[in-house]
């Protein structure tokens, strides 16, 4: 072979190696990425609807109708949904949003709910996240709350609830 | 006996919902309730409490309280009835606490029947002491105008968003005739006959606080029963046919993090009185405390004019499970110049402790 011809093989093939390698690690680096995304989202909730209409809320806004302080939306009555007591689901998601444990939250809304001031969320006896989709989806009025990642398409988050990074 | 026994039903067949929060009947209508129970002790002969009446010896009943909601919900209706056996009921005869008929207007809720009197930042949920941190609410403000918790009339409710983090609830609030017969002591008895009333609430509630303000204006009769309060004088009255009460009150609560502030004030043409709480929560557990004050004005009813009792209070609160607790409480009551503080008359010592382990739970 002219020896031309045999270095310009010999580059190809190192150029060849070398965009292998730049592939592989940048394929390394997204995956690692992607781990650390999940690991994120995985912690996360959505507090959604069915109906498009509600604009999304900010987190003091959501505060205030997960205590029961806001029970209309945009001029329109709302109804809120809860997971069963035994469910962690519900004690992570009083704690990252309002900082308060089942106890505590049962006991805040046993004044809201003995004084006539409000109505307490609607438990979804199943306690499935189906159940709870087909409870929201039935009302627009209705709104629930779950694990970000386990939502269908076809809802409508109103706000993500972050767990903050330790 | 019977009475033990219908208690000890009833409070089982409570105990057995507990596992649930609401029962839910329908979509529309669901039925809730509250249960507390006590064992207290005093070193006091004098009973202390109105409506209480706890004294020296080991008391079982003093603080037992049942309560059932009835909820109904359609869209902007709304009907609500709340039946309790209070403290001072038997429990064959509970009481309607309220009984209205509410509907929504936008932001306005128009309320008719039989109504909670919203005087202070617990009178609305004073039954319900899974909902506080306490036993019981201070004495010394919750029943500064006797214990009376309801009326009958009507009322709305205006709540107002301000920003995306305050909300203001003002309700004013008109009640018609109404009746009120309140066991002191053995021998005495007071009615209360209230022609009118009236007065307004504001309610500021933010993140973590809540404010409230209360005007509230009553013109009433009273009459004194006494029965064999003297040898040979099996009852006699005292009739007291035009009075009035004007009172205010003043009260916030605010919460950082683990703490738990609070503290209330009200001025009235007879007495005045105040509290203040800190609790602090560690876990399941919420140690408290809290120091209250009475203190008597001048009336034609009586000369007296300076403070006439006291009471520190240092207790925990244990969340046994997410809707049951139990509070372990010493308190010590002062009264002071002769006069009845927060005895349910001028006790002979003036001085009490008592002691109190209460068991609270809602379903």
């Amino acid at each position: 072979m002219h020896p031309k011809l045999c270095f310009l093989k010999q580059r190809t093939e190192i150029l060849h190696i070398l965009s292998n390698v730049i592939v592989r690690f940048f394929s390394f680096i997204l995956i690692l990425l992607s781990i650390n995304f999940a690991s994120y989202a995985a912690d996360d909730y959505a507090v959604f609807t069915s109906n498009p209409d509600f604009k999304s809320l900010s987190k003091n806004k959501v505060r205030m109708i997960f205590k029961g302080k806001v029970k209309r939306l945009q001029g329109k009555q709302i109804e809120l949904s809860d997971w069963s007591e035994n469910n962690p689901l519900r004690n992570d998601f009083y704690q990252i949003l309002l900082g308060k444990d089942i106890a505590q939250m049962n006991a805040y809304w046993a004044s809201l709910s003995f004084s006539g001031k409000a109505r307490p969320p609607k438990v979804i006896r199943e306690d499935t996240l189906q159940a709870l989709i087909s409870w929201v989806s039935a009302k627009h009025s209705r709104i629930g709350y779950a694990k970000l990642e386990s939502l269908p398409d076809n809802v409508y988050v109103l706000y993500i609830v972050k767990k903050e990074k330790q | 006996m019977r009475n033990r026994l219908l208690g000890f039903v009833f409070l089982s067949l409570a105990t057995s919902f507990s596992g649930y929060a609401t029962v839910e009947l329908t979509e529309n209508i669901s039925l809730s309730g509250f249960a507390a129970t006590s064992l207290t002790h005093s070193n006091n002969e004098t009973e202390l409490i109105i409506n209480r009446g706890i004294s020296d010896e080991t008391c079982l009943d003093c603080d037992t309280t049942v309560g059932l909601q009835l909820d109904y919900f359609n869209e902007s209706f709304k009907a609500s009835a709340q039946l309790v056996k209070r403290p001072q009921d038997r429990w064959d005869r509970p009481e309607l606490e309220w009984a209205y008929l509410g509907y929504t207007i936008d932001n306005v809720e128009l309320r008719a029947g039989r109504l909670r009197l919203p005087l202070f930042l617990a009178s609305e949920y004073y039954y319900v002491s899974h909902a506080y941190n306490y036993a019981r609410p201070p004495d010394e403000l919750y029943n500064s105008i006797l214990g009376i918790t309801a009326y009958n009339g009507i009322s709305a409710v205006w709540n107002l968003e301000l920003f995306d983090e305050y909300q203001l609830s003002v309700t004013p609030f008109i009640g018609f005739g109404d009746n009120n017969a309140i066991d002191i002591t053995p021998n005495l008895d007071v009615a209360l006959d209230i022609d009118s009333m009236s007065g307004i609430n504001f309610l500021l509630t933010g993140n973590n606080y809540r404010w409230n303000f209360t005007y509230f204006n009553a013109d009433f009769g009273q009459t004194l029963e006494f029965t064999n309060a003297a040898p040979g004088v099996p009852y006699f009255e005292m009739d007291f046919p035009e009075n009035n009460v004007e009172l205010y009150s003043l009260g916030a609560e605010y919460e950082f993090d683990n703490l738990l502030l609070a503290s209330e004030f009200q001025f009235n043409n007879i007495r005045n009185s105040w509290y203040a709480s800190v609790a602090y929560r560690i876990d399941q557990f919420v140690p408290y405390i809290m120091y209250g004050e009475n203190t008597a004005k001048m009336t034609e009813l009586s000369a007296f004019d300076g403070k006439t009792g006291s009471s520190s209070l240092i207790g925990v609160r244990y969340d046994i499970k997410f809707n049951i607790s139990m509070n372990l409480e010493w308190q010590k009551f002062h009264s002071f110049g002769g006069q009845r503080g927060s005895f349910v008359e001028s006790p002979k010592e003036r001085d009490a402790d008592v002691y109190t382990l209460m068991f609270s739970f809602v379903f």
